[in-house]
């Protein structure tokens, strides 16, 4: 066990892949010499070399349009999207290819690729470096999209995404890279995608998080602990596919739920939980279920971002009046 | 006859435009279907020759049943190829099985030559998944985005590259295709890292309603290499002979690392599918005037005047064609067909819990 | 006779207009010659004849409008190629069958109440609609319910309930309604026999080896805590004759016409459950072990009849077996696994007097029932394949071969 940040743990994960599996390489914007924006590929090109550790033209349609070529013909590539909000000159390689080659052919083309990519906010970027856009690849089926909140879950799921025959988009919460340090399995080992974690178990209310909302979800639960509610944290881990069993169960058993995420509200992964919730769960619910999300706006500019995204304040408050019911 | 970078050298003032490259369009076979050595010696042997013929003859009778099939009900949509066949042939024929295509939707003679069962692309057009299952064949599933493919035939190549290959990649587009983002994208990188791929645009004068003079304002599509620090080369597409030593040759340069843009000009003698009417855009003279150079016709002029072929052989060879063409129509009826389950089973590799449950909703247990 | 519907030739057409015919009434014509002219909202198109024929009939004059997937002419055949499959038009489904469940409901009035508590007024037999909430904007909670139900459950409220349920059912037939798996077995056979033309062969068989072979095999070290069943043996027996004749190992497409014979040998087992019939599903069985299979079809029932089996588990049969077991009839007309050719039914293995070399001797023997779909396979072939399954099970060692 060592002491990692989330940066450490995916840094390390690539490191130990990389050194068991030739078939992997690692492409994007400024991930060599620099080691990335954020420096999470640190070291790698220094260790395995340009060859497989290569830093590509600005020009991110290609980035995944290539790595989709490579994955195709037998190759691993783990392609880095510098920041999520710039994936949108990629939607069709992601969405209209990736996404879509192992049904268009039945399965005799694959496309095992990971894409990479941090999001969020909270860090006083410029405008399209904090996006949350998870929900847009949730609606894309043949993708998986996995978001860890912590080092352990990054380091596991990301050795599970490399693993993965089909391809996941990997995002990593860059508010949480350096904040959050925990004992880290130094092994190569791997965390199942599609299996929610419960962080907490609890009796009157379930709340459903993932990635970077994990944390503030926790503090308002530390908040509420005097008033007598029993809160069932579930952090989702992976959002496509989402664990139904996990979630159904607990909200069976409590009979509330609230869902926190940063990304904005209409059409978001809280609306898809918040179904899946009513068309299973409906007779044991007590209250209506209630969302703390985003404003339904563009992520805003640095000076309110705070006040923006999902605050211990609004997830109190919002688990109060489920539990007035 | 190549344009790089050297074409700039010494002549070029302060501005750099298109009057700063003189730019030919290679041919072998000469106005009245003689041969010219002027841009290339001629390397295909007289059974080669014969055998390119014979594979445009196939794509133009596939092609013209096809069209009445589509009309009859029995295929969906069909984008027809009448008037590419010498662009589509020549340059797959040049290939070797080991090298990969990625066509577009359009380039099913190339796809036949390089060794697509025709059955296949009929179940494609009836809509039965079967027609997607080719890689055995070194062929990338059809694509239907526009450019999309030019970016994973870079990756393809970057693969052979990596592991050692002897292969290159091939992709086709059109020409209203070098206008989208993945095109230029795809040069650029393939420049960068000196990849073993070609790619080759068909310039058949159309993108649907748009003419090739709305579609760019370049005096020519090869030039377009020129910025990426790639070979580029103009070809007489309707000459079969022309396109097959074009290709020979770029694939022996992208082999050394030097990637190659080749455009095919030609002619889309027909609509753009089965759904579009060109009588609505597109005047009938310019049609005419393109009959007049039909690659067929061309190639089939230099056969028999160097006396490699007659018109019994003709006949026989119309007649085999044929019979090809419905059996393979009458194997893909046999094929079988494509069901919601096996669509929910061929999106993930393992079923997610949602498709599971929509499975068993369907009743399907 | 052969009609040749409008198709839809230009990606969502509604409808063509005819410019001309390029054929009459009574004329021939052969396949993919010039048939009309038509005009639709995209194009001019000229449309061929998709079957050589004569024209019996046209579908319209010049001017005259056709929708798609109605008549444009009517052909009497000549040629002896299947017709073409035909185009659905816009809009128009393929034979769904919507379902006629008839559903009981009442007008809801507007109380308001948690779903979970709605839910608990019904079990407990309260009629929500009757009780005043007491919480927020007058909606009805938990506390309510059970203040009603204390409230209301004196003697003579039960008493009155008791005697009017009791009338009821002496008045009522039972109603079983047809759900779930009961309906998806009904479908089934409703389509097996609604399509398939169903003739089933019997044949009497001598199995006495086969009963001396289990035995022998249950007696070894090995088999201590196992037991094997005969199923395995009739699976590998089926599995293996099913690779000599492969017709059997099939199945109709309906709308191609055709007989589509299958790569791979899944031998689909029908067990009874009480929900109904399940058909676990052994895949390749003709490259198993009889020991592989048999152990497969444990693992495959043990979940079937705890209603763990998966999709994968009871589905992608390609030939069906269904064994009436020890106490079931001596023969059967067992029922195709639609769209699958044949089914065979296995039935009981009983003593009985046997003439060999105009001796009578005890031996066991038992039945085979193979039902099959008469369009595609004729009588001959069924005596073929009952005698190529019953030569492994009256001869055992051959499984060795």
């Amino acid at each position: 066990m060592m002491e990692m940040t989330i940066v450490q743990a995916i840094n390390t994960c690539l490191t130990q892949a990389m050194e068991h599996d030739e078939t992997i390489l690692c492409l994007g914007e400024d991930i060599g010499k620099n080691g990335g924006v954020f420096r999470v590929t640190d070291g790698l090109m220094e260790r395995f070399g340009e060859r497989r550790v290569v830093d590509t033209p600005i020009a991110e349609s290609a980035i995944i349009g290539a790595a989709v070529g490579l994955a195709t013909r037998g190759l691993k590539p783990i392609a880095e999207i510098q920041f999520l909000g710039f994936i949108y000159e990629a939607m069709d390689q992601m969405v209209g290819q990736a996404a879509r080659l192992r049904s268009r052919t039945e399965g005799t083309v694959t496309v095992p690729l990971v894409v990479r990519a941090p999001y969020g906010g909270g860090i006083h970027a410029p405008e399209l470096h904090s996006d949350s856009l998870e929900a847009l690849f949730l609606h894309s089926p043949g993708l998986k999209v996995v978001m860890p909140s912590t080092p352990s879950d990054a380091k596991g799921l990301l050795a599970a995404a490399i693993k993965d025959p089909d391809p996941v988009l990997f995002l990593e919460p860059l508010k949480l890279y350096r904040t959050i340090k925990e004992e880290v399995q130094e092994e190569y080992y791997e965390v199942p995608i599609g299996k929610a974690s419960i962080v907490q178990e609890g009796a009157h209310v379930t709340i459903v998080t993932y990635g970077p909302s994990v944390v503030t979800v926790k503090q308002a639960v530390a908040q509420l602990q005097g008033q007598g509610v029993s809160v069932e944290i579930i952090d989702l881990r992976t959002i496509a596919p989402i664990d139904y069993e996990t979630i159904i169960q607990s909200v069976d058993k409590t009979g509330r739920l609230v869902v926190v995420h940063e990304a904005a509200k209409t059409g978001g992964v809280g609306a898809e939980i918040a179904a899946v919730i009513a068309e299973n769960c409906m007779y044991a619910m007590h209250a209506p279920i209630l969302r703390v999300t985003g404003y339904d706006t563009p992520f805003p500019v640095s000076s309110i971002e705070a006040e923006w995204m999902p605050t211990v304040a609004r997830i109190v408050s919002a688990v109060q009046n489920v539990m007035k019911e | 006859m190549w344009l790089n970078q050297s074409c700039l050298e010494g002549g070029v003032e302060m501005w750099l435009n298109q009057s700063c490259l003189k730019i030919d369009t290679a041919s072998v076979l000469k106005e009245d279907c003689s041969l010219s050595e002027t841009f290339f010696k001629r390397t295909a042997t007289d059974e080669q020759c014969i055998e390119m013929y014979k594979h445009m003859v196939q794509g133009r009778i596939f092609d013209g049943i096809a069209l009445k099939f589509q009309r009859q009900g029995k295929i969906k949509t069909y984008p027809p190829i009448r008037g590419q066949e010498a662009a589509q042939v020549g340059s797959a024929y040049a290939l070797n099985s080991n090298d990969w295509i990625y066509p577009s939707y359009r380039d099913i003679a190339a796809s036949f030559v390089h060794g697509m069962p025709i059955d296949k692309f009929f179940c494609y057009t009836m809509g039965k998944m079967a027609g997607q299952h080719l890689t055995d064949l070194s062929i990338f599933p059809i694509q239907i985005v526009i450019g999309a493919q030019f970016l994973h035939a870079v990756g393809g190549a970057w693969a052979s590259k990596y592991k050692g290959e002897d292969s290159v990649s091939v992709a086709y587009m059109g020409d209203g295709g070098t206008s989208e983002g993945d095109f230029h994208e795809a040069l650029n990188f393939a420049g960068v890292y000196k990849l073993p791929v070609v790619f080759f645009i068909q310039n058949n004068q159309w993108a649907i309603s748009n003419p090739i003079h709305k579609q760019t304002a370049s005096q020519s599509i090869a030039q377009k290499a020129l910025a990426y620090g790639i070979t580029g080369i103009r070809v007489d597409g309707n000459d079969v002979l022309a396109v097959y030593e074009a290709t020979k040759l770029a694939i022996e340069k992208a082999k050394n690392g030097e990637p190659v843009l080749i455009e095919a000009v030609t002619f889309r003698q027909g609509p753009h599918t089965t759904a579009d009417d060109p009588t609505k855009y597109r005047d009938q003279a310019e049609v005419e005037q393109w009959l007049t150079n039909d690659p067929i016709e061309r190639m089939k002029k230099f056969i028999i005047t160097t006396g490699l072929w007659d018109e019994r052989q003709e006949e026989e060879l119309l007649n085999d064609c044929e019979e090809i063409v419905l059996k393979a129509y009458e194997k893909a009826l046999t094929i079988e067909k494509t069901t919601i389950p096996k669509v929910l089973r061929a999106t993930y590799e393992t079923m997610p819990q949602n498709l599971v449950r929509q499975l068993q909703q369907r009743g399907e247990v | 006779m052969y009609d040749f519907l409008l198709p839809d030739i230009g990606e969502g057409l509604h409808e063509a207009e005819i410019v001309g015919w390029f054929v009459k009434q009574g004329q021939k014509v052969a396949i993919n010659e010039p048939l009309v002219e038509v005009q639709t909202d995209k194009a001019v198109v000229e449309i061929t004849a998709p079957i050589t024929g004569v024209i019996e009939k046209l579908g319209g004059e010049q001017g005259n409008t056709i929708t798609v997937g109605s008549l444009l002419c009517q052909f009497s055949k000549t040629s002896d190629s299947s017709p073409p499959q035909q185009t659905q038009p816009l809009g128009e489904k393929k034979e769904e069958s919507i379902p006629e469940e008839k559903i009981e409901f009442s007008v809801l009035g507007r109380v308001k109440a948690a779903p979970s508590v709605r839910k608990a007024a019904r079990t407990m037999g309260i009629n929500i609609e009757e009780i005043q909430g007491s919480g927020p904007n007058g909606r009805v909670l938990r506390c309510d319910l059970d203040r009603h139900a204390k409230q209301s459950s004196s003697p003579i409220a039960l008493v009155q309930n008791k005697s009017k349920r009791s009338e009821d059912e002496v008045n009522e037939n039972k109603i079983i309604p047809i759900r779930g798996l009961r309906k998806a077995i009904f479908e089934n056979m409703q389509k097996a026999v609604s399509k398939a033309v169903l003739c089933t062969g019997m044949e009497k068989i001598n199995v006495t080896k086969l009963v001396d072979f289990r035995k022998s095999i249950q007696q070894l070290p090995e088999m201590k805590d196992k037991k094997i069943t005969y199923l395995p043996f009739f699976i590998k027996a089926v599995a293996t004759a099913l690779q000599e004749h492969e017709q059997f190992n099939a199945k109709v497409d309906e709308d191609q016409k055709a007989l589509v014979i299958l790569p791979y040998i899944h031998i689909g087992v029908a067990v009874a459950t009480s929900d109904g019939l399940l058909v676990p599903v052994i895949k390749h069985a003709n490259k198993k072990s009889i020991f592989e299979i048999a152990e497969e079809l444990e693992s495959l029932l043990a979940k079937a009849l705890s209603k763990k089996a998966t999709v994968e588990d009871l589905t992608g049969s390609t030939f069906t077996i269904s064994s009436t077991g020890k106490d079931g009839a001596t023969f059967a007309t067992p029922i195709t696994n639609y769209p699958e050719v044949a089914i065979l039914g296995t039935h009981k293995i009983v003593k009985e007097p046997i003439v060999v070399e105009d001796t009578i001797q005890i031996g066991h023997t038992m039945t085979l029932s193979c039902t099959f779909d008469h369009r595609v396979i004729d009588g001959e072939p069924v005596n073929a394949f009952i005698r190529s399954v019953a030569g492994y099970l009256e001869e055992p060692t051959r499984f060795l071969l």
